[in-house]
């Protein structure tokens, strides 16, 4: 790794930058640390997510060549990276000409703020990146016992890397360590419900975990009493058979409540650690290492366009209001932030995106155009020159980059209004004549197209439901498919026998195929697909 | 400070060498490796070599065509924006590989490929005949010295010199700073000649294109020279190919017309060996060029394989090593297994094969005929491995 001390004019305008983005833009950011490295080494640190260090793999190997490769092809660049620790570290390409420097390093304050304030990242590890060259101590330490070896270690990383979209991403807070036993958070649930429903009479219905132990505690024959407006029907109505059969039913319910776990788990990786049997406690050990690093960067898989519009926005707005642009290669600056923020047909750019988004709001709370008036307002004129005079764009903008991630922020903000003004469409492939051809500019069906890949970050719902299926202790999965979306074959195959090898007994997930749903089994290494009905 | 960069590269590499060791027997086999080839490259689809996740897909998506999207500009319902992928077919670049598509892809040289098809096969090293010796020389550009022409002379080393002379002298003006590179400053380039052995080969393919040769029959023939033409390449440095097609008459042809050429004539392939004999007496002489002749034909020869022989005698000597592949797709294929009675049959019209095996035992250098009958894409791999495991 080459680190390059950073040259005085970098120096120089980093002081600058930092000046105006902390006293002119009020941004509030973890100390900010700049390093300035060359390409190679840029590449490397981005191959491990913009961390320092990172356990060895292969894998990294192999995102290094691949970007190495676009980036001898032209096809992209990387002018910096920051990460979300404290203090917060960024690198700089080394090769950039200064205005590019300087406006790199205004994007970077852009982020380090974006990072210190969204709830999000309230809860992250802010020392991840020493938590992290602590993983690949410990991975190096298993490679060389010869107990287990370096290719042991690799085969189950690769395992590992290939459950690791298995967690929770909306789980707000995330304990690494220790685990919980399952059996404490279902106490706690438990008296949360007590607390919340149970005692206002009961909810009667067995959705919440703690209504049934209740009434059992003092069964008595007006538990199962039907409610009668008259009380002359009572003795027709609640008849000593009916009430025999409404509480053997509910015995009946709450012996099939004692499935394990009591609640479906969104948290897999978890359930896996704290009750496989197939894993040594080693592969215990890097298990809940790679599920600690996917917890550290669901945030940031959370908030891609907030963030990286709020980045862009700042770095405009210092380069461009504060005139650091035009004293120098005013050229170079324009190009690069063109190059930021074009939108090539066909993909939507999260910087671009993100940071018109941010500027429809600072206009329209700047002049007032929100709220009731404003939304009843029909005359396109009107609306268009609508200015109450609020000002109160900056203040909104806060806001909302603290309390909001992409999803939220999205279907807030993207206005009909919005996506005419910025003339955006979707557009599809005509398999006539093999042209993708715009097919709608209607709000919709364009916010549907941006958002919906945004669900779960992108990933499955999947979710335990049992950890003692067929009463084998074989374990049963459950893939809701929301949206007419199905597992892809050949990664559903690959993953369910990576998951049998990690639980050590078959594996059952329920999903949708052909319109069906159906369930996958794999028992020994083969896949078998069974109808449910 | 210890990072994992250049190690973790090379495991990369090395895990990708592994899965195309493992995989060599279907990769040779692939119909559509042969158009991965362009600039001593060949890229290789390895999606297993990527780390499979749960993935959220639309059924009709699953083969990842045809996916829409969001975009931004001018523009009403309907109009064109970008061009879809190309379709299947000969010329297209991706045809048809379904999930391929955004697969991950690795590149390899062709010397690489080479040699680990050569590992994987166990083929020795070839020992090049011919009793005159080539020796090429060739001049390498490896340093730098003082002297020499203008044309030679490079830039940036002159230019470093003559600024930390200025330097040095106290005559370089950060302000003012002009440099003059002086005689003393210049440095040119300098070379070595080194020599190298260096034997040519040239690859004689002769293909019956009579009408009993299918087109599963030539892609066969096509993906076997391929390899073949691979592995040759890495042995020598020069390599010339000829095609002589033939049915009753042989012409010498270019290689797009002989793998799309078919007629409707019998077969005669001694008027292939003819032209080959032709060819190599005279452009080829055999003291100076490594022959190797490759015969495809599905076996359905017309006579008595007398004259063939006879001109076999000939042609024997004078090459490296003489392989014929006999490519025998039952016509049954696919439909399950051949009726017993058709066995017999079909044993006599591919009779070639065994002819050409007795004749073997009658001639000194056996060594030098190979031949192996491919029944389907399964048996490239063995054939290949007769034909090119004799080291000649």
């Amino acid at each position: 790794m080459k680190e390059i001390s950073l040259p005085q004019d970098i120096k120089d305008s980093m002081i600058e930058v930092e000046q105006i983005a902390r006293n002119g833009c009020n941004l509030d950011y973890f100390p900010v640390m700049m390093n300035l490295v060359d390409a190679g080494t840029l590449m490397e640190v981005a191959s491990y997510t913009g961390m320092p260090k990172r356990f060895p793999h292969w894998r990294w190997g192999m995102i290094q060549k691949s970007m190495e490769k676009q980036q001898d092809w032209g096809l992209s660049r990387f002018y910096e990276l920051v990460i979300n620790t404290n203090p917060c570290i960024a690198y700089l390409a080394e090769e950039n000409p200064l205005v590019v420097q300087t406006m790199v390093m205004a994007h970077v304050y852009g982020h380090a703020d974006f990072f210190k304030n969204n709830h999000l990242f309230a809860n992250t590890n802010r020392n991840m990146h020493n938590s992290m060259s602590d993983h690949a101590e410990r991975v190096t330490y298993y490679q060389q016992r010869k107990s287990i070896g370096q290719a042991e270690v690799e085969k189950f990383l690769e395992v590992c890397f290939s459950l690791e979209n298995l967690i929770d991403n909306y789980a707000l807070v995330f304990d690494a360590r220790p685990l919980l036993d399952d059996e404490d958070i279902q106490t706690n649930v438990q008296a949360k419900n007590e607390k919340s429903c149970c005692t206002s009479g009961g909810c009667g219905t067995g959705a919440c975990g703690g209504c049934d132990d209740t009434p059992s505690s003092k069964d008595s024959d007006d538990d199962y009493r039907l409610r009668v407006d008259k009380p002359y029907m009572d003795s027709f109505i609640n008849t000593p058979e009916f009430i025999e059969e409404m509480r053997q039913k509910a015995a009946r319910k709450k012996e099939k409540k004692k499935v394990f776990p009591s609640i479906p788990q969104r948290d897999i990786l978890r359930f896996l650690i704290k009750h496989s049997e197939g894993m040594t406690p080693w592969q215990k050990d890097l298990l809940s290492m790679i599920r600690e690093e996917a917890y550290y960067f669901a945030p940031q898989r959370r908030t891609k366009i907030m963030n990286e519009g709020w980045a862009v926005y700042w770095h405009r707005v210092i380069m461009e209001d504060y005139g650091l642009a035009a004293r120098d290669d005013f050229i170079h600056y324009a190009k690069v932030n063109a190059g930021v923020l074009a939108m090539p047909p066909g993909n939507i750019n999260p910087y671009a995106v993100g940071y018109m988004l941010w500027n429809d709001i600072k206009e329209r709370w700047d002049k007032g155009k929100h709220g009731k008036e404003y939304d009843r307002e029909k005359n396109v004129a009107k609306r268009e020159n609508w200015d109450t005079g609020e000002k109160k764009g900056l203040e909104k903008m806060f806001q909302v980059r603290e309390s909001m991630d992409d999803l939220i922020f999205l279907h807030e903000f993207l206005t009909q209004e919005f996506l005419e003004k910025n003339k955006f469409y979707s557009f599809d492939l005509d398999q006539r004549d093999n042209w993708y051809k715009i097919t709608s500019r209607e709000t919709d069906e364009i916010r549907n197209r941006i958002m919906a890949p945004l669900i779960n970050c992108g990933e499955p719902m999947i979710e335990v439901l049992d950890g003692n299926y067929n009463n084998a202790g074989e374990l049963l999965l459950l893939h809701t498919s929301y949206d007419g979306r199905i597992l892809e074959k050949h990664t559903r195959i690959k993953t369910l026998k990576n998951l049998l090898k990690v639980w050590g007994r078959p594996v059952h997930v329920i999903t949708v195929d052909k319109e069906k749903p159906v369930i996958f089994s794999c028992v020994n290494n083969t896949i078998k697909k069974t109808q449910l009905t | 400070m210890v990072t994992y960069g250049d190690a973790n590269k090379k495991r990369f590499e090395d895990i990708v060498k592994g899965k195309l060791r493992k995989d060599l027997k279907d990769m040779i086999s692939n119909p559509h490796i042969t158009r991965r080839v362009k600039d001593g490259q060949v890229s290789i689809p390895l999606p297993q070599i990527d780390i499979p996740r749960f993935k959220p897909v639309f059924p009709e998506d699953e083969d990842g065509e045809g996916e829409g999207g969001v975009g931004q500009g001018q523009g009403n319902i309907g109009d064109k924006i970008a061009p879809g992928s190309p379709e299947d077919g000969e010329g297209g670049n991706k045809a048809g590989e379904g999930a391929g598509e955004h697969s991950l892809e690795v590149e390899v040289t062709i010397e690489e490929l080479a040699q680990i098809m050569k590992e994987e096969l166990e083929l020795p090293n070839i020992k090049p005949k011919g009793k005159k010796r080539i020796y090429t020389e060739f001049e390498k550009y490896s340093g730098l010295r003082m002297k020499g022409p203008d044309g030679l002379m490079r830039f940036p080393p002159s230019y470093k010199n003559a600024l930390l002379r200025q330097i040095a002298s106290g005559e370089y003006d950060p302000d003012d700073p002009i440099i003059t590179i002086r005689d003393q400053d210049k440095r040119y380039r300098s070379w070595k000649t080194t020599s190298k052995p260096e034997s040519d080969a040239v690859i004689m393919h002769m293909m019956d294109v009579s009408g009993s040769m299918t087109e599963e029959h030539k892609a066969i023939a096509r993906q076997i020279s391929f390899w073949i033409d691979i592995f040759l390449r890495h042995e020598y440095k020069n390599i010339e190919s000829v095609y002589i097609i033939h049915d009753t008459n042989a012409v010498e042809v270019d290689r797009h017309t002989f793998y799309n050429t078919t007629t409707s004539g019998g077969t005669r392939i001694a008027s292939a060996y003819e032209l080959c004999l032709q060819t190599i007496n005279l452009r080829y002489n055999p003291s100076e060029w490594n022959i190797y002749p490759f015969q495809w034909s599905d076996g359905d020869n017309w006579g008595n394989n007398e004259p063939e022989f006879q001109l076999l005698n000939e042609i024997i000597p004078l090459v490296n090593l003489f392989c014929y592949g006999q490519i025998d797709i039952p016509w049954w294929s696919g439909k399950g297994s051949a009726p017993s009675w058709i066995r017999e049959d079909y044993e006599v019209f591919g009779k070639y094969y065994r002819d050409l095996e007795e004749f073997k035992l009658l001639v000194t250098d056996e060594e030098k005929i190979r031949s192996a009958r491919i029944t389907g894409r399964d048996e490239i791999y063995s054939a290949l491995k007769e034909f090119l495991g004799t080291g000649r």
